[in-house]
Order: C-alpha cells, then sequence, then structure tokens
C-alpha cells in the first residue's frame, strides 16, 4: 500500500505533467531513451517530487516509530515523540537562525542542534529528581518546552512582520517544501539508522512496557534501554523536524491506527506503525501541495484529519500499549 | 488578575489624566493655541492644535514621509524601525535624539509617548487604537492595507500634507511619482503580455515566501511593465499574525512559473546558482537573481521611496534596452536630493542598489554584505 500511496504521489502535483509522461522520465534514468519533455519538467521530479516523497516516507515512519516506542517506554498513549521538548527546541533554533542570519542550511542546523540540546536539558534535569524517572522526564520535558516555546513566542513579537515573520509562522506549521537532495543525504541516513535501532531492540520494550521492575527482574537494563530509545527517538524527530518544521499528530496517532491494525505487541507494532506512518504522512503532503495553488502548512492538515481519528480512537477506548 | 489589572488601569489613567489635564490647565488661558478639525484615513474627525509643533509619527512604512515633506522639525516622537535606519542616520544624525516609544506594531511605550509631550499620533489602526486607549492624545488613524498600491500612498502622503500644512510639498511628490510611472510605461506600454517578464520574489531563508497577487507588489511590479509569478494567487485576507497578501507557495510551483527575474530580501543570490533545486529556472539561468535596494527601509514594502524607484530599478533591470539613458545611480541620487534634500555621494547611491545598507528588523541588526 506505501508503494501504491507512493507512486500516486509522484504523479499528483500543481505542474499537472502527465503521469505517462513521468513514468518515462524515472525510467529514461534507467534506460536510454529519447528526450521529449523539457528540463523544468524533469527537475520537478527529480529536485523536488522525488525528495519530497523521500522526505515524506521517512519522516512518517520515523515519528510514528519513535511515537510508538516512546508510547511504550512512558507507558502512556497520550505521549508523542514530541514529549521531551524536541520540537520546542527546534522551533526555538529555526527562529534564531531566521532572524539572524535568513539562510535556509543555518536554519537546519541550529533547528536540529536546539531540538537535541532542548532533550539533553530535559534529561539532565529528570536526573535532578531522583524519584520515578519516567514521570520526572515527562514534567522535564514540558517544562523544557515550555521555556523553549515562550523564547520562540519572543522571538516572533520582535521579529519583522514581512521579511521573517512569514518564515517562522510557515515553519512551525510544518512543510515538506524545503527539502532538497541534499538534504536527504545528510538526514536520511540518521532517520534510518535511528529507525534500525529501534526495530532491532522492540522485543525489549514489549519488556519495559510491563513496569521498570518487572523488565529489570527478567534481566534488561532499563536504564541502558531507556537511554537507547531516547536517544534514537530524539535522533529521529530531531533529524526530521529540522528539514520539515514542526509536524504534530503523527507520532501520536499513527501508534493508535497501528494497534487498532496488529494489536498492541511491539514487535509487530512498530513495522506496521513505520509503513502507515510512511503513507499518511505522504498521502497528507500530496493534499498539502495539490489541494490549493499556495502551499497548505502540512502541520495543520495532519492534525486536521488527524484529530477526529484520534477522538474516535479515544471513545473505543482500547487497553494496553 | 482581574483585581490587579483593574488597580492598573486605574492608575495608569489616573496618570494619564493627571498628565494630560495638568498642562492644558497651566497653559489653558494662552491665546496661542488654536484648534483645527482634521478627518483621519477612516474618515474619523480629529481636533488637533493650530500650530502643530510636536507630531508622534508610528506608520511604519510612511515615517519617511516627513522627510518628503520637509516637515521633520514638527516629529517628537518616531517608530524604532525608523530610527535604525542606518541611511537615515547618515543624512539625519538628529533622528538619534527623538524617542521611539513604538517598537513592533502593537507594542507602544506609552509612558514614553507621554513624556514626549504629543500633540497628535499618527498610526496604523493596532498602534492607534493602543495610544487612543490609554492617552488623551489625539489619534489620526491610517489605513493600513497590503493590498493597496499608489492611490493609497496618494492618499496617504496627501493626508500627511494637510496635517502638517505641506500640501504643495505632498502635490510635488506626487507629481515626481506620476512622471517616473509614465515615463515607465511609455517605454513598456507596447510589449505585449507574453513577451513581458515574470518576476517572482522569493523571500525567508528557503525563497519561498512571496507577495501574492492580491498585494500592493502586484500592482509595482505591473507598473515596472512585468508579470508577477505569484499573481494568480489570492491569499484571502488577514491571516493570524500575518499581513494580508503573504503567502508560502511550493518549490514545485515556483519551478512551474519558471519566472525570468527573481528578486530575494537577503543572502547572496549567488548561492542559488549553486543550489541543484533552482537549476532550471531561467532567472537562474540568466543569473537575474537580485537583491532588494534598502534605502531608508527595504524596498518591498509600500513606502514613499519604493513606490517611485522599486518599479524604475525594476524595468532597468527586466529591459535594459528600453531603458539605456536610464542610469539608476542618477535617478536614486536625484530622488533623495529632489524628494528629501539627501545629497547622496555615488558609492551611497550604489551601496543602497547593492543593498549594502543595513535595515534593522525588529530590534535586530542584520548586517549588510559589505
Amino acid at each position: 500500500m506505501t508503494v501504491v500511496i507512493a507512486i500516486v504521489s509522484l504523479m499528483v502535483g500543481q505542474a499537472g505533467i502527465h503521469p505517462y509522461e513521468i513514468l518515462r522520465i524515472l525510467l529514461s534514468k534507467l534506460f536510454s531513451m529519447e528526450r521529449t519533455w523539457s528540463q523544468t519538467i524533469e527537475a520537478v521530479i527529480f529536485d523536488v517530487r522525488v525528495p519530497r516523497l523521500l522526505a515524506g516516507l521517512l519522516v512518517g515512519a520515523g515519528l510514528s516509530v519513535a511515537g510508538a516506542s516512546f508510547q511504550g517506554l512512558f507507558r502512556n498513549p497520550l505521549v508523542s515523540p514530541h514529549i521531551l521538548g524536541v520540537s520546542a527546541g527546534a522551533g526555538f533554533g529555526a527562529a534564531v537562525a531566521i532572524l539572524f542570519f535568513g539562510n535556509i542550511i543555518l536554519v537546519q542546523v541550529f533547528s536540529f542542534i536546539f531540538g537535541l540540546a532542548a532533550v539533553f536539558f530535559t534529561y539532565a534535569l529528570s536526573r535532578v529528581y531522583r524519584t520515578t524517572p519516567v514521570l520526572m522526564l515527562v514534567l522535564s520535558g514540558i517544562i523544557v518546552g515550555a521555556l523553549f516555546t515562550a523564547s520562540t513566542s519572543l522571538l516572533k513579537y520582535i521579529a519583522d512582520p514581512v521579511n521573517q515573520m512569514p518564515s517562522i509562522v510557515f515553519w512551525l506549521m510544518g512543510s515538506l517544501n524545503n527539502v532538497s537532495n541534499g538534504d536527504l543525504m545528510v538526514v536520511g541516513p540518521l532517520i534510518l539508522a535511528g529507525i534500525a535501532l529501534l526495530l532491532s531492540i522492540r522485543w525489549r520494550i514489549n519488556l519495559l512496557t510491563m513496569g521498570e521492575e518487572d523488565a529489570r527482574a527478567l534481566g534488561v537494563n532499563t536504564e541502558l534501554m531507556r537511554g537507547l530509545i531516547i536517544i534514537s527517538a530524539t535522533v529521529i524527530s530531531a533529524s526530521a523536524v529540522c528539514i520539515t518544521g514542526i509536524i504534530g499528530w503523527i507520532g501520536l496517532v499513527i501508534p493508535h491506527i497501528g494497534r487498532l491494525l496488529v494489536g498492541p505487541d511491539n514487535r509487530r507494532l512498530l513495522p506496521v506503525a513505520a509503513l502507515v506512518g510512511a503513507s499518511y504522512l505522504v498521502t497528507v503532503d500530496t493534499l498539502a501541495r495539490s489541494l490549493a495553488e499556495t502551499e497548505i502548512p502540512i502541520g495543520i492538515l495532519t492534525a486536521m484529519v488527524g484529530a477526529p481519528i484520534f477522538a474516535y480512537l479515544l471513545r473505543t477506548n482500547r487497553p494496553g500499549w | 488578575m482581574n483585581q490587579s489589572t483593574l488597580l492598573r488601569s486605574t492608575l495608569l489613567t489616573l496618570m494619564i489624566v493627571l498628565a494630560v489635564a495638568l498642562p492644558q490647565a497651566v497653559f489653558a488661558e494662552s491665546p496661542s493655541t488654536g484648534k483645527r478639525v482634521i478627518t483621519d484615513m477612516l474618515g474619523r474627525k480629529v481636533e488637533i492644535p493650530d500650530p502643530l509643533t510636536r507630531v508622534a509619527l508610528f506608520g511604519g512604512p510612511t515615517g519617511q514621509i516627513a522627510y518628503i515633506l520637509g516637515a521633520r522639525d514638527q516629529l517628537c516622537a518616531v517608530s524604532k524601525a525608523l530610527k535604525a535606519s542606518e541611511m537615515l542616520n547618515r543624512f539625519d544624525p538628529t533622528i538619534r535624539d527623538l524617542p521611539a516609544p513604538r517598537g513592533a506594531s502593537g507594542t507602544i511605550n506609552v509612558e514614553d509617548l507621554m513624556l514626549s509631550e504629543a500633540q497628535l499620533v499618527i498610526a496604523g489602526d493596532l498602534d492607534a487604537s493602543i495610544v487612543e486607549k490609554k492617552t488623551h492624545i489625539p489619534v489620526a488613524y491610517l489605513e493600513s492595507d497590503m493590498r493597496r498600491g499608489l492611490d493609497l500612498l496618494k492618499d496617504e502622503i496627501r493626508f500627511y500634507g494637510t496635517v502638517f500644512r505641506k500640501q504643495a510639498r505632498a502635490e510635488k511628490y506626487i507629481a515626481y511619482l506620476e512622471d517616473t510611472v509614465a515615463l515607465i510605461q511609455s517605454r513598456t506600454r507596447d510589449l505585449p503580455r507574453e513577451q513581458r517578464k515574470v518576476v517572482y520574489n522569493g523571500y525567508g531563508p528557503n525563497r519561498l515566501v512571496t507577495l501574492a497577487g492580491d498585494s500592493f507588489m502586484n500592482e509595482r511590479i505591473e507598473l515596472a511593465g512585468c508579470r508577477n509569478a505569484a499573481a494568480p494567487i489570492v491569499t484571502g485576507g488577514k491571516k493570524e499574525g500575518l499581513h494580508v497578501g503573504l503567502v508560502e507557495v511550493s518549490m514545485e510551483q515556483v519551478l512551474f512559473w519558471n519566472p525570468d527575474i527573481m528578486v530575494i530580501d537577503f543572502g547572496e543570490p549567488g548561492r542559488l546558482f549553486q543550489e541543484a533545486k533552482w537549476k532550471t529556472m531561467k532567472a537562474v539561468q540568466n543569473r537575474s537573481v537580485y537583491k532588494e535596494p534598502v534605502g531608508i527601509f527595504i524596498w518591498n514594502r509600500p513606502t514613499a521611496e519604493s513606490a517611485v524607484l522599486h518599479p524604475l530599478w525594476l524595468a532597468k533591470l527586466a529591459y535594459p534596452d528600453r531603458f539605456k539613458d536610464i542610469d539608476l545611480r542618477e535617478e536614486v541620487k536625484k530622488f533623495y536630493r529632489q524628494m528629501m534634500s539627501f545629497d547622496l555621494t555615488d558609492g551611497e547611491a550604489d551601496a543602497l542598489l547593492n543593498a549594502d545598507f543595513d535595515v534593522k528588523f525588529g530590534p535586530l541588526q542584520r548586517k549588510g554584505n559589505k
């Protein structure tokens, strides 16, 4: 299904290129073929649609896997990958770079670094209180997130209304619009590595969901596992956020859809969540760039589609996560 | 919270009443303070002292109008953006001594404003309503609408002309503006629509924020004999926290528009030539990517300076053959000399056209690329 959606997504777009021609252009990279299309169309396919599609797949899968792992780790269905403050930190980093430098590469670097930094602060803060570590992590995440969000608001307040403010606003709403092949070369492997690591330890996440004491009794090094999950999920979300801005709901809702499909067992849930997440984000992004002449910020669409689904799921109230 | 707000506002009102009432009480019998009534841009009647000697001017893009009208001496407070202009600081160093109670839109330091002893505040709707609510200083509302172009600017200049009693100077500027527009049109009128250059404004770090078809920019590009790539896009009114007309478009859309000319707001045009995704665009292939010039403020605003010079600059870039005899450097010098009595050197005119002047966005300094 993911493959079908990916192909359909390649065919759709504002430029209105005939699907047959797109097929020929794609195949021309494999076989030698007579060129019947313009340079622009080829650039639209290879420099815009393909990287966008790949980014959608990677980010969708990454955020969903990270979300599912976090929900397992925190044993809480309301947790998303952004719970430890990564998106708040990344948003602040991006706003700083937009205000002071206005350079797209620095915007990405800053959002990545601040995303990681926010989670590091959260983790450090949670270690200050020597009580239930998982609860303290969540609370610290809320504190750090609030600090960065407030700082971002301050920056928006002093930004120029025409040349800076729109960039910050659009960045915070998320979009796959900025993705280039170069970004994918850097960020793609990071996300893939994060996903691979989480998938490889997914059965241990099952043990963690039984509770820290029980897991420890079964011989799991809970401290190490927690660290691994947090690091992988953070690298995934920081990488995702630095090329796409803040895309909400995916990491929260997709794991629940996965549970509806295959149940709460993380061994099956994580791969399914990855596929569903990838399909979902690509579908929504296809809508975002083809529904209207302007780009609809994808953060708006994911929430508008995700929120009703989530509301429905809450009603059915399935146990186990 | 309610109580403390109440207390605060009561205290504030008390202060304001004292501040406003006391001097009036003292000078009430002074025979020289006449009154006259003006109509502001929203059609409201405002009673102001006559003669008017202390005006607080908070209009973002219109602060420079005081220089065009020769009414600088009547200003007693300005906005931070005007005060921060590198060019203005060079030609009118006394601007540094004026208080700037208005920061970003919607932030007014009421105390500073009252200390400036303004007799009249001229401001856009948000700032004006704050001043009106918190002080007794007469407030004239500007009409700030990013959708309207030259007609609004002319209304605005004439309105300021009436307020400052500088109607003749206002008409002089409007004549200059109309002459320039007529000149450009006489050179571009015969261009068929399909031969007109397509211009794309790519703002922000990703170069994908633009001023759409329902912004003043559309008219300005048309005046330059060009077409706005984003003309078909309508932003549909005000969005939360954003001006009308601003929109983010998709990369695919921009490549599809395939503009002949691209104008960026900051950074180096050269960087675009290295990014793979832009490479098929005509503007990049022809090396026709330019940086928006910065005078008193960056030219992509509905300001008096840019209304005259921006279309001329763009037209010359788009159709060099048709504007061979127009020397932009001389045009820039002529405009600022005749309109504001600023004598720019050749070097300064070039710096302006190369966007080397610093423009301060909010309280942050953006470094020019020198």
